[in-house]
């Protein structure tokens, strides 16, 4: 009866971990959180419900932040980075580079760079379990992980940004 | 309701252009002279200085060995080549000429980049970007910073291939 019971417990147990998001840590930051930080003078962007969208001309990018808000989880040494965006303009693509800043905000380490072709548009997914930045020192909650984009403008968006133990 | 084609924040029309900004104001040092953040009973601090040294050390003793690491490696000459020069180039490029490379060492998974910047304590965030967006041309991936001392920043450079631009998680709406 007793080894009924510890097989009964492990298969929920088992039923618990292949359902829904296995992953212990992770988060997903809306492309509302994406804030400017450089544009031309004739930048024009807008936050609207499902994201950050760049207004101005399809060749006239704005570079944007999308710092994800960690809620005291302290990642793995290995994390990965995924952003869906919406290329809307065959002028210019996407450019995205993630980064990790420690509490004093200096940049500790940073990722390469995931990019969309000029001609390429629709909606896509940046960067996947290949996207890692390995983060030097004890892993603390107290890192900033971010998503730096050039991206293109014609209504293109940013409509979120992840990060999670690899 | 609210119509989804109007924007919640205004656009930026007419402003100049923005510089570089650190991304997220909770993490920046306070303004000398301020007065301390009152701490509410029983709120976590951010994280007490204590634990930022203990990590500070760990970085330490990581970016030695790691320096170690690329002095101790059979350099691939071919790698060396193709990198360390083309790297040197995109740096004075990409963050000017208040920056300067001090030394370039590429040897056979890595390459350790010494840069002084005597005008900043540590190069503003948001700089690295465009160079980091051009070393795409190159076969390295991740970067580590060692920053422990003002004024110097040390960037280890990873090997790997170049990446490829995002064309296979393409959706058709």
């Amino acid at each position: 009866m007793k080894k009924l019971e510890q097989l009964a417990l492990l298969s929920l147990l088992g039923v618990a971990l292949l359902s829904g998001d296995v992953l212990a840590s992770s988060a997903t930051a809306s492309g509302t959180h994406c804030k400017l930080v450089y544009g031309s003078p004739n930048t024009t962007y807008a936050i609207m419900r499902d994201g950050i969208r760049n207004t101005g001309s399809g060749g006239n990018p704005i570079t944007v932040a999308c710092t994800i808000p960690m809620d005291n989880t302290a990642l793995a040494s290995t994390v990965s980075y995924r952003m869906r965006v919406k290329d809307n303009t065959t002028a210019a693509g996407f450019s995205c580079v993630p980064y990790v800043y420690n509490q004093a905000g200096a940049v500790i380490a940073s990722g390469s760079s995931r990019t969309t072709t000029a001609s390429q548009t629709g909606n896509i997914t940046l960067g996947g379990t290949t996207w890692t930045v390995s983060v030097p020192g004890m892993q603390t909650n107290t890192n900033v992980y971010v998503i730096q984009c050039s991206m293109p403008g014609n209504t293109s968006i940013i409509y979120n940004a992840r990060v999670q133990n690899q | 309701m609210l119509d989804e084609r109007q924007p919640v924040v205004a656009s930026h029309r007419g402003q100049p252009a923005l510089g570089p900004a650190i991304v997220n104001a909770a993490v920046r040092a306070p303004e000398e002279g301020a007065p301390a953040a009152v701490q509410d009973e029983g709120e976590e601090e951010l994280d007490s200085e204590g634990a930022e040294a203990e990590s500070q050390a760990v970085r330490n003793d990581h970016f030695d060995e790691l320096s170690r690491r690329i002095d101790r490696e059979v350099v691939d000459g071919s790698w060396r080549h193709a990198t360390e020069g083309p790297l040197k180039s995109l740096i004075a490029k990409h963050l000017g000429s208040k920056v300067s490379v001090t030394e370039a060492t590429c040897a056979s998974t890595s390459c350790r980049v010494q840069l002084s910047h005597p005008e900043w304590p540590r190069i503003p965030p948001g700089w690295m970007f465009a160079l980091d967006v051009a070393r795409a041309s190159l076969e390295v991936t991740e970067a580590e910073y060692d920053n422990r001392a003002e004024g110097t920043t040390t960037l280890y450079f990873k090997r790997g291939p170049a990446p490829a631009h995002q064309v296979a998680l393409v959706d058709e709406e």
